[in-house]
């Protein structure tokens, strides 16, 4: 029953000629059985996935679980992977991570796109993750803008770094601004995002601090705060600040700012 | 001998008994509290991988999923708590997207029973669950609550809750017509409150320039004065409250006017620097340097003899900012008076000033900048030289 | 004479029962502010309100004598609260040590011979002040010495904001306290004269880089004992206070005050201990006397660190400070304000209650307990009368104590951990079992100090603050 590979290399290349979209997840399992394969497919039969045909394809030698759903965009195929997981964990027998990415992609043909993803499987570690496949990452990880979150708020540091890896950005994150200049110091980030009320050192402290290091001409700083008082901003820009966003804040614009700031 | 002392002893059985209550009560809320953060903690571990979808596809058209399977009331509620920091920290579609995401798991509607619950707490929960979830439909129940709620902090809850839920300036304008009731000039406060609002509170203020309640005037000017650009439309009211005979109307009302350069004729700087009130003096010096208007040179180089120490702190600074010319004025000041306090405020500021050139010219490669500096010093020596005596002796 | 001292006896019961049970109530009217104290802190935005143009700009005033070991790092920690607009003014007081060149040079301070400044108080002499442009929120002011009240004074005359905070310089601030305490201002700004934090002993605490990382209880016997004290006076007492106006003190360690109201009652007063206290009568006796509506109030989620003394004698020269500064305090405010319908809450409730309760503590309690003892000597059969008196104190103060526990783990909650509250309820038992009875003479011997010395105050002062600063190991060696 190795049949992964091929099955699902053709499934996608009708797809693509007939331009319908799908989702994939690859799961790292341990050894299914044919009757735990088939205990799979009974019970995330398609009256559960509500829309699209499901398909299901296991290959004995690399013990991985293919699955793939027809008309599922990259968010129901996440969801999707959710339900996966959550079930093959209770019944033991998950033994990795899973990944996960929804077809048509942009550029490269799906077919290709696939095996590539077979590859980032095999490399992935952990268990229980679940990542969702990024075409961009594998190809040039060198060229990759690397960004530093500095916040004391966990939730906006969480947040933003799924949200910034998954636009394609390298991210780091750092709690406080002694911590965050120690990141500073060692991985020399394109782009630092910084709020102003930090522990130790704050926000202002923190780009002096930038300001006076070496190789700091490479890189912006956008200020991220709370704070709305024209003082403040007129001080982060004085210190060297590019862009200044005030809490709460629009993602999309965010990124938009970003971006512009380091084409 | 036994009498006198018998109540004491059923004093002491009494409080044993109450001590034995407070001990179980304390006990009993520890275990629960430490049971309720296992739980929070369980269930944050067991969404984890759910969380993660939330905050990676909240920028899709569709509604995000509710969790597959059972999920509890209580679960819910914990859930409701992460929903609400990441909602705070979004504008827009990535908002909008975790309040449908509450409404379908039914929180909204939840919230807005325990709004009608007995428990006075429980409301106020329920109040500021809606006000995050920008619940419109609560708008009214919220109004109810508020209006029935006598003095204490969680009127401010509400009132936040009432900002964000609000459809129109007209549940902005009730809200506050509610909270002026309390007579506690928390001006500033409801301010910031309205600041939580969508809606553009601009108009709101502008309107309330015109009613007669000092408190609504007060706030609409503090509004108005916040605000980044001037609202069109309310010369004359704001020209009638300059008059105002509460002070602080007055002051607040010129402060706006100051804010303006196309609201200062000649006659109202006059008028102003020339005001009964201090503090409307001393604004509108600091304006004229702030602003940069050179002609009113000879109006602040008086005001720097002032009577009070505001009007010529701020009248000699603004002359600073108003480059060599304002500077020269203050050095006239050196030569012409013998002693006094205009002359201490002047010479203060001269020696400030030139301390801060100094460092200024030092640090800059700006030739226009170090040129202005030895201009400031050769004015100064100028008048030093003359003034030699009263300077030593201001100096010793 | 053995009926005397029965019925003396008999009294001093009953003068235990009355005492405690006014504290009971004290701490009644705290659990029923608690509620409203809970969901206000835990519904309010700190972060969105700490960026708010709508704050009042506060100026905080810090003295400092003899602190070059901790200066910079509270100095530091003070430059990085998260508040929208605010000023750290540093007095130095003539410190004998280098506090002056360490503030200088670490912050690049030049003198500003010609700062202007508005001198609405009588301080000592000015040497000068300091300032550099790259910390435009720092001022240092160097003055020759003139005691802590003096020091405040001169950071007022100095101040460019409308309202102070005073802090002492060997105190840690949360980063959110100036702010929780800045909303509790904003809910009623016009009547709102003074507010308070809370105090809580860092002893045993892991303080790193100016925040406080993670919270325990000191280990040490004398620290502990002080932090369960605080804890029932801050919680139980100082909540219920506020809750009817009638607090009598906002701790000198750190307070929020209206600069106008300070300056019309004439600043800070030096010359003997418990300037503290006196501010606030001085602001209760203004407000009442003209009329005005007003509040002292109280803000237990604003939260400043600070250390313990660890030792007896440090721990003795602090309390009979206290005494000390109680009883100047009491002669010269109490006996023209006490139980005139005037002065309401504070002359008829407050000020009666610190003058029987406070002041004329120990006299009560060491003669009853005299009395008692001789009695039983006397008589042996009636051995349970002392029985009676210990057991009344002993189980209504611990009553007390399960009170400002049951407090701190309804709204606070800061000590998670199941033993630091079994821990926290015996040393809150121990309490009585000497510890009380030290504190009870050292009062005493604070009111002896007073009667003996009236006249030498100011230097007094300044001794046992200096001994005191330099006893208390600094932050920074604990961290």
């Amino acid at each position: 029953m190795s049949n992964l590979v091929p099955v699902f290399y053709q499934l996608l290349t009708n797809m693509e000629a007939s331009q319908s979209a799908c989702g994939v997840i690859l799961v790292a399992c341990k050894n299914l059985s044919k009757e735990s394969v088939e205990a799979i497919k009974r019970d995330f039969s398609p009256k559960e996935t509500d829309s699209g045909e499901t398909h299901f394809a296991y290959d004995k030698t690399k013990n991985l679980l293919g699955i793939m759903v027809e008309q599922h965009n990259l968010a129901d195929t996440h969801f999707f992977a959710l339900r996966v997981k959550d079930y093959l964990q209770e019944s033991q027998l998950l033994s990795g991570s899973l990944l996960i990415a929804s077809f048509p992609e942009s550029s490269a043909s799906s077919g290709q796109l696939f095996m590539r993803m077979m590859q980032e499987i095999k490399d992935l570690d952990g268990y229980g993750e679940i990542k969702i496949y990024d075409q961009r990452n594998s190809a040039d990880a060198e060229e990759q803008t690397r960004i530093l979150l500095v916040n004391h708020d966990e939730h906006v540091n969480e947040f933003l770094r799924i949200y910034l890896e998954r636009k394609g950005y390298m991210v780091t994150v750092a709690n406080d601004g002694m911590d965050g200049m120690e990141k500073y110091r060692e991985w020399s980030p394109d782009l630092v995002i910084t709020d102003l009320n930090l522990p130790i050192l704050n926000g202002y402290q923190l780009m002096e601090k930038i300001k006076h290091h070496e190789a700091s001409a490479m890189s912006k700083i956008v200020v991220l705060t709370d704070k709305r008082l024209e003082e403040d901003v007129q001080k982060s820009f004085a210190l060297g600040a590019a862009d200044y966003i005030t809490k709460p804040f629009s993602p999309i614009e965010l990124e938009a700012r970003v971006r512009r700031l380091i084409s | 001998m036994e009498t006198p002392l018998a109540t004491a002893v059923l004093f002491l059985y009494a409080l044993c008994a109450v001590m034995i209550v407070g001990l179980v009560v304390l006990f009993a809320l520890k275990i629960r509290n430490s049971s309720a953060d296992n739980k929070a903690r369980h269930c944050q571990e067991k969404y984890r991988d759910y969380f993660v979808y939330l905050q990676a596809h909240g920028e899709e058209e569709e509604r995000l999923k509710v969790p597959h399977g059972e999920v509890t009331q209580s679960e819910k509620q914990i859930m409701q708590k992460k929903l609400f920091e990441l909602m705070e920290l979004f504008t827009g579609v990535h908002r909008q997207k975790l309040i449908w995401l509450c409404e379908d798991l039914g929180l909204i509607e939840l919230d807005r029973k325990r709004l009608k619950g007995a428990w006075k707490w429980t409301r106020v929960d329920a109040a500021y669950n809606l006000g995050m979830m920008r619940s419109k439909e609560a708008l009214p129940d919220l109004l109810q609550l508020l209006e029935k709620s006598s003095y204490d902090p969680s009127i401010f809850i509400i009132a936040r809750s009432i900002a964000r839920c609000a459809r129109d300036t007209g549940d902005l304008r009730e809200m506050v017509l509610l909270l002026v009731r309390y007579k506690k000039n928390f001006h500033e406060l409801i301010v910031d409150i309205l600041s939580d609002s969508q809606i553009d509170t601009a108009p709101l203020f502008a309107s309330f320039l015109r009613e007669t309640s000092t408190d609504l005037v007060k706030i609409g000017l503090i509004g108005l004065l916040a605000q980044s650009q001037s609202q069109p439309g309310i010369e004359s009211a704001l020209y009638k409250l300059i008059e105002s005979e509460d002070k602080d109307i007055r002051i607040k009302a010129v402060k706006l006017v100051c804010q303006d350069v196309r609201y200062l004729t000649e006659q109202r700087v006059k008028a102003f620097m020339n005001h009964k009130d201090w503090e409307i003096r001393a604004m509108m010096a600091k304006a004229v340097g702030g602003l940069g208007l050179a002609g009113y040179i000879p109006m602040l180089k008086s005001a720097v003899g002032d009577s009070s120490w505001w009007v010529r702190h701020h009248s000699a600074y603004s002359l600073t900012a108003l480059e060599v010319e304002g500077f020269a004025a203050l050095c006239e000041i050196l030569r012409e008076e013998r002693m006094g306090n205009k002359l201490q405020m002047a010479h203060e500021v001269i020696q400030e000033e030139l301390e801060k050139g100094k460092r200024q010219a030092a640090a800059t490669q700006d030739v226009e900048k170090q040129l202005q500096y030895n201009q400031k010093l050769h004015l100064y020596h100028k008048s030093y030289r003359k003034t030699i005596s009263t300077v030593a002796a201001l100096e010793r | 004479m053995r009926d005397f001292l029965l019925y003396y006896g008999v009294f001093a019961v009953y003068y235990v029962i009355a005492i405690n049970s006014l504290y009971f109530i004290i701490l009644m009217f705290s659990f029923k502010s608690i509620m409203g104290i809970l969901k206000s802190s835990v519904y309010s935005r700190f972060q969105s309100l700490s960026g708010s143009r709508h704050v009042p700009p506060i100026s905080i005033l810090v003295p400092a004598y003899n602190e070059e070991l901790t200066i910079i790092e509270n100095v530091r920690s003070l430059l990085s609260l998260n508040y929208p607009k605010y000023e750290v003014i540093v007095v130095n007081d003539g410190s004998k040590d280098d506090t002056l060149q360490v503030l200088i040079e670490e912050f690049q301070l030049t003198s500003s011979e010609h700062m202007p400044m508005q001198p609405v108080l009588q301080t000592s002499k000015i040497r000068g002040i300091y300032h550099n442009p790259a910390f435009p929120n720092l001022y240092l002011i160097d003055k020759g010495n003139g005691g802590k009240a003096d020091s405040l004074n001169a950071g007022i005359n100095l101040s460019h904001y409308p309202l102070i905070a005073s802090i002492d310089a060997d105190s840690l601030l949360e980063k959110d306290a100036l702010i929780r305490i800045a909303k509790v201002y904003m809910e009623n700004p016009e009547e709102t004269v003074a507010i308070g934090g809370d105090i809580r002993i860092a002893n045993g605490c892991k303080i790193e880089d100016g925040v406080v990382s993670d919270i325990r209880l000191p280990d040490k016997f004398l620290p502990m004992m002080q932090s369960v004290e605080y804890l029932k006076a801050f919680l139980g007492g100082r909540i219920g206070w506020s809750a009817i106006n009638g607090l009598i003190i906002v701790s000198g360690a750190f307070g929020v005050f209206r600069k106008d109201y300070v300056v019309k009652v004439g600043g800070y007063r030096e010359g003997y201990p418990g300037e503290d206290m006196n501010i606030i009568i001085k602001l209760h006796k203004y407000m009442l006397e003209n009329n005005l509506p007003y509040r002292v109030a109280f803000c237990p989620d604003a939260v400043c660190w600070t250390q313990a003394p660890d030792s007896f004698r440090i721990l003795g020269s602090q309390r009979r400070r206290w005494g000390r500064g109680n009883l100047k305090n009491m002669i010269e405010y109490g006996k023209n304000m006490v139980l005139r319908p005037k002065y309401k809450v504070f002359g008829m409730l407050t000020l009666p209650f610190n003058i029987l309760f406070e002041t004329l503590n120990p006299y009560f309690r060491i003669t009853g307990l005299l009395a008692l003892i001789g009695y039983t000597l006397l008589d042996m059969t009636n051995a349970h009368v002392l029985l009676i008196y210990g057991l009344l104190n002993l189980l209504y103060g611990v009553l007390l104590g399960i009170g400002s526990l049951l407090l701190e783990e309804i709204a606070f909650r800061r000590y998670p951990r199941f033993k630091d509250i079994v821990k926290m309820l015996f040393y809150t038992i121990l309490m009585f079992f000497g510890y009380r009875q030290i504190g009870v003479i050292w009062r005493f011997l604070g009111h002896i100090e007073y009667l003996r010395n009236n006249n030498s105050w100011g230097t007094m002062t300044r001794k046992s603050w200096q001994a005191e600063n330099k006893n208390i190991s600094s932050l920074e060696a604990r961290g």
